[in-house]
């Protein structure tokens, strides 16, 4: 086997060929993976953060620049990111094989669970090696009297980055049977059923089911880290709390933003062939977190006003947020209605109506209010077909 | 008047055509099976029924409503079977049933198919989500959707797949006593001879988006007679023609 065994194997099994241009496929989505640049630039922001505690001041990363050891610095750390994103990359190429369909075939069998790990584990380890053995190599020359710290600067790069890739490098669980975990159980009822009622309140719970579904800890520990990272340090524990506090109600309304076409295109399928009108199905599919909304601004409001923010701008602030979180949720009904997935579109929209309502107070919730009417209006059972 | 009648039909997905001038007339109490080749367009030609494509030529009209201009009233009289994957997977069985017998603007479900729910033994399952169920019980309650408030057509595309013996065979028998007492028409796409040869009361051959080769009751149930061997025969004669 040669250096790349995944290589050399796909090279004498023409099934593996197509298996290794997969893989290549998804290594190029890899460089952009927002969940590792993530993972990168909190190692970076946790080196930064720490270095206080090593060499006794923050880095200024301006100033840093401008010197030479600063730059080699710089160098080390991106080595560090390029190292995690790498370590994460290849554990991810090894999970692809070990799941793909060519897994239960006679190519693919005889790997053990020792080839599988070091396929994932050896670049990791050539690529550590090759971080310290420059860092050994250049410190030294570059900072005469932090050389030591420096080295324990970037040990620890390594050190948290590349666990950590390899943590933020495993491949979400498939979502469909996972989701449902994370999702209350549902009551049981009497097993002889005599009767059932039509009830439409199922299809407004979906969305907050699709939400609690997304917030599964596979997604939710990188709003953990995030939220970890905007703490600043030496504050007190209620502040800590606040601000916890704050990201989890921003995540919850993302989330359920987020939910909403994802439940419209599952209702849709399934009840495009039935009498159910557009509003009535738009109105149903929001209608519950659209509550949810109604409960956060009933939350965000009366804080605002313990901190003394003016009456004024908090209300034009909450019925902002509603009206966006409207039109947001009737656009993508909307589209979803008529086959389309527009959800970048909604959210560029969302975006420009924000930054209108920014510029021009009153206008951003004009708009989404027009594109609400709009979307209503042009939503009938003609325009569907 | 007819269940269904579609006149000169022709779709597709963007540019591409996938069935073209496709004339068929089905009356209550018929059973039609739609026979042909992977690829041919029957789903296509279903979907187009079930109202989820927009044919680019020709109309349909269910029950004697015109599925496009009088969209409503067409959609109350038709029975269409999802595909078990398009089922929400969190949702309940028993929340599917509800949501779709409002959306079909029913006050309750129907005693029929909450005897055939308790045939299919579903009832144990009614309470957990779908997306924990197996294939065969999501087909069981996608059949047992299209069923709700008694069509006048019920459109099923390979819903037999993942069926246990014994519930195949109480579908067949349910949907064939809808059949006789001319209740509604079926429009069935499989591929599945042995079922044909049980249930089909005339049968349709698609070729490349055309019906090639319609075989009617009369003649089809001279060839049912003769079994298997005779309609694969008949079909791969019309398909060479």
């Amino acid at each position: 086997m040669g250096l790349n065994p995944l290589r050399s194997m796909a090279h004498s099994r023409p099934l593996l060929r197509v298996q290794l241009h997969k893989l290549q496929n998804r290594l190029s989505g890899m460089q952009t993976s927002p969940r590792l640049w993530f993972v990168a630039l909190a190692t970076l922001y946790g080196i930064y953060w720490l270095s206080p505690y090593i060499r006794g001041s923050h880095f200024d990363f301006a100033a840093e620049l401008s010197t030479l050891e600063g730059k080699v610095l710089l160098g080390i750390l991106i080595a560090g990111a390029f190292a995690l994103i790498t370590a994460a990359r290849y554990r991810r190429v090894s999970e692809t094989l070990v799941h793909s369909w060519l897994a239960s075939t006679a190519a693919v069998n005889p790997l053990s669970f020792m080839q599988r790990f070091t396929t994932s584990l050896w670049p990791l380890l050539l690529i550590g090696v090759g971080v310290v053995i420059i860092a050994w190599l250049v410190t030294p020359y570059a900072a005469n009297d932090s050389s030591l710290s420096w080295m324990l600067v970037t040990c620890l790069a390594v050190c948290v980055g590349l666990p950590a890739g390899l943590f933020f490098g495993t491949r979400p669980k498939p979502r469909k049977r996972r989701s449902s975990r994370y999702v209350r159980d549902p009551k049981a009822a009497p097993s002889v059923v005599t009767q059932i009622t039509a009830h439409a309140s199922w299809l407004s719970q979906l969305p907050v089911r699709e939400a609690l579904a997304l917030a599964q800890p596979a997604n939710s520990r990188l709003l953990f880290f995030t939220a970890l990272i905007t703490l600043p340090a030496g504050i007190t524990g209620v502040m800590v709390i606040a601000i916890l506090a704050a990201w989890v109600l921003l995540a919850w309304l993302v989330t359920l933003a987020v939910a909403v076409p994802i439940a419209a295109a599952a209702a849709h399928r399934w009840l495009e062939s039935t009498t159910l009108p557009f509003r009535t199905f738009q109105w149903l599919i929001i209608r519950r977190a659209l509550l949810h909304y109604g409960l956060a601004a009933m939350v965000v409001g009366p804080t605002c006003v313990l901190l003394d923010a003016s009456l004024l701008e908090i209300i034009r602030l909450v019925a902002f947020n509603l009206v966006l979180f409207l039109a947001w949720s009737t656009f993508t009904v909307f589209s979803v209605w008529h086959g389309r997935d527009d959800r970048w579109m909604g959210g560029i929209g969302a975006a420009l109506t924000a930054a209108l309502e920014n510029r021009f107070a009153g206008f951003g919730t004009l708009t989404a209010l027009l594109i609400t009417a709009l979307c209503l209006h042009r939503g009938g059972r003609d325009a569907r077909t | 008047m007819p269940a269904l009648e579609i006149k000169h039909l022709s779709a597709g997905y963007g540019q591409t055509v996938v069935i073209s001038n496709i004339s068929l007339t089905l009356e209550k109490g018929e059973w039609f099976v739609l026979l042909g080749p992977n690829g041919t367009g029957k789903s296509t030609l279903l979907r187009c029924v079930g109202g989820r494509i927009k044919p680019t030529t020709g109309t349909i009209h269910i029950n004697g409503s015109n599925l496009h201009r009088d969209s409503d009233v067409a959609r109350s009289k038709l029975g269409f079977g999802v595909q078990p994957e398009q089922l929400p997977g969190l949702l309940t069985g028993r929340q599917c049933l509800e949501v779709y017998a409002m959306a079909q603007q029913l006050p309750a479900i129907d005693e029929d198919v909450l005897r055939l729910c308790h045939a299919f033994r579903l009832e144990a399952a009614l309470d957990s989500f779908t997306d924990t169920w197996s294939l065969g019980m999501r087909q069981k309650l996608a059949v047992l959707l299209s069923l709700l408030g008694d069509p006048a057509l019920v459109v099923l595309d390979e819903a037999f797949n993942g069926l246990d013996p014994r519930s195949a065979s109480l579908l067949r028998s349910e949907l064939g006593a809808r059949v006789k007492s001319r209740r509604c028409a079926v429009l069935l796409a499989t591929h599945h001879l042995d079922l044909v040869a049980q249930v089909a009361t005339g049968a349709g051959l698609l070729v490349d988006g055309r019906l090639v080769q319609r075989w009617e009751s009369d003649v089809f149930a001279a060839l049912k007679v003769s079994g298997t061997q005779a309609i694969q025969q008949a079909l791969e004669a019309a398909y060479a023609d």
